[in-house]
């Protein structure tokens, strides 16, 4: 299942703050929002609960570069509520106004969201199983055969073949003979 | 930065080129040699008898990603064509040779072989795709389309057929190079630096080039289709 996005919504005003989260609701039931009325408390709170998205008005939060309080994967998005502070965007990931409509407020923090595929497996190094049936893979062995060695179902190996291909971002089978050659999974006679 | 929206002809032909160097290759393609002064794009084109529209065309879709269609009406398909014929002459017989040979130059110090032989295979592959992908275009669309114009087509052909298989091209290209950008170790330098900057000018030159064959000559050739067909 697709995991949901956290917020955290950092803004003094009490309307401001419980309207920017009824919106979040709206758009996403699912969403997990915090909510930070006490800007001073704001660093404290991101690396305790280390939400994935941060809006704050960039009139409150100092700095150029809105520091992410060690979460480096943290987006932020600016609640612009006076167009003065326009200049201030510099540094956020994106940023909504107070007087967007509920479409556009959708659509930008819509767009937040990681896609499925990128979600979680993209970038992770391959586990001792998967690096076994790369080696299977590129030495030209069929999933059933694959299967057959290794014990598994057919379906299994489906899987682990695309969560390598995630994990990898690697989609063709000469691509995946370079990785399996650069990392010594097999030698070039096996490949032939 | 360049701000500007859409060049036009009374643009300066220098202007152009030294607001994105890639229009480098959109000129050699169109056969415009260099040292044009300070003429503008329209006198330099009428100069080489290149139609000012089609030109202009090229260069904005090329610039923007976008193209109105109305722009279409009024443009050349056989110096679309031709540029075209140009672009795959270009590939084929002088960027991707000497991609490879650069490749095989770069990877595979001595501990490094087995890598160098499963890379020029990968690119060998792609490079045989790529052939295969423009020489269809080169013997099936592109007579299909010269017939057309001079109004004897032949019926069993459509550029709809065209559109509906007409891939992606660049896509194993850029594989090849996030695979040397995330997984390659072995020894680089400013030569592997210089060949992988390559790569990414080449994927996105094929990846325009897609573009235009998609974005402008199919629309192009159903409206002549359609007129034909009154």
């Amino acid at each position: 299942m697709k995991r949901m996005l956290t917020f955290t919504v950092a803004e003094p005003s009490e309307i401001l703050r419980e309207g920017m989260v009824s919106v979040l609701r709206k758009i996403n039931a699912g969403f997990r929002v915090f909510q930070v009325g006490d800007l001073g408390q704001l660093e404290h709170h991101l690396s305790l609960e280390r939400p994935d998205v941060l809006i704050v008005n960039p009139g409150f939060w100092k700095g150029e570069n809105p520091a992410k309080g060690g979460n480096r994967d943290m987006l932020c998005v600016a609640l612009v509520t006076d167009l003065r502070d326009e200049q201030k965007l510099q540094g956020f990931d994106a940023s909504v106004s107070l007087y967007d409509d509920f479409e556009q407020l959708r659509e930008k923090l819509g767009r937040l969201e990681p896609s499925p595929q990128e979600a979680s497996e993209s970038g992770k190094t391959l586990s001792q199983r998967e690096k076994e049936i790369v080696s299977y893979v590129v030495k030209g062995f069929t999933n059933k055969q694959i299967a057959d060695k290794l014990c598994l179902s057919q379906h299994t190996v489906i899987t682990h073949r695309r969560n390598i291909a995630n994990k990898l971002q690697i989609h063709s089978s000469a691509g995946l003979t370079i990785y399996a050659i650069v990392n010594k999974l097999v030698t070039l006679e096996e490949v032939k | 930065m360049n701000t500007k929206t859409r060049y036009t002809e009374d643009d300066k032909m220098c202007s152009l080129v030294c607001g994105n160097h890639y229009m480098l290759f959109v000129l050699s393609r169109f056969g415009i040699p260099m040292g044009f002064g300070d003429a503008s794009v329209g006198e330099v084109c009428r100069k080489h008898r290149i139609d000012v529209p089609t030109f202009l065309a090229v260069v904005n879709l090329s610039l923007y990603g976008r193209l109105d269609p109305r722009e279409v009406n009024g443009l050349k398909p056989e110096a679309i064509v031709r540029y075209l014929h140009n672009s795959h002459e270009y590939f084929l017989n002088y960027r991707l040779p000497t991609l490879r040979s650069d490749l095989s130059e770069v990877i595979g110090g001595k501990d490094q072989k087995d890598v160098s032989v499963v890379v020029l295979r990968f690119f060998d592959e792609y490079a045989d795709e790529v052939k295969k992908h423009m020489q269809y275009e080169e013997k099936k669309v592109f007579p299909y389309i010269r017939a057309l114009i001079q109004g004897k087509a032949d019926s069993g052909y459509h550029i709809d057929i065209f559109r509906k298989q007409h891939s992606q091209i660049e896509s194993r290209l850029t594989e090849l190079r996030d695979i040397l950008l995330k997984y390659y170790v072995g020894k680089t330098g400013n030569e592997f630096n210089a060949t992988l900057f390559d790569i990414f000018t080449c994927a996105e030159d094929l990846r325009q080039h897609n573009t235009l064959e998609d974005v402008l000559l199919v629309p192009l050739i159903e409206k002549i289709e359609k007129e034909a067909a009154r």
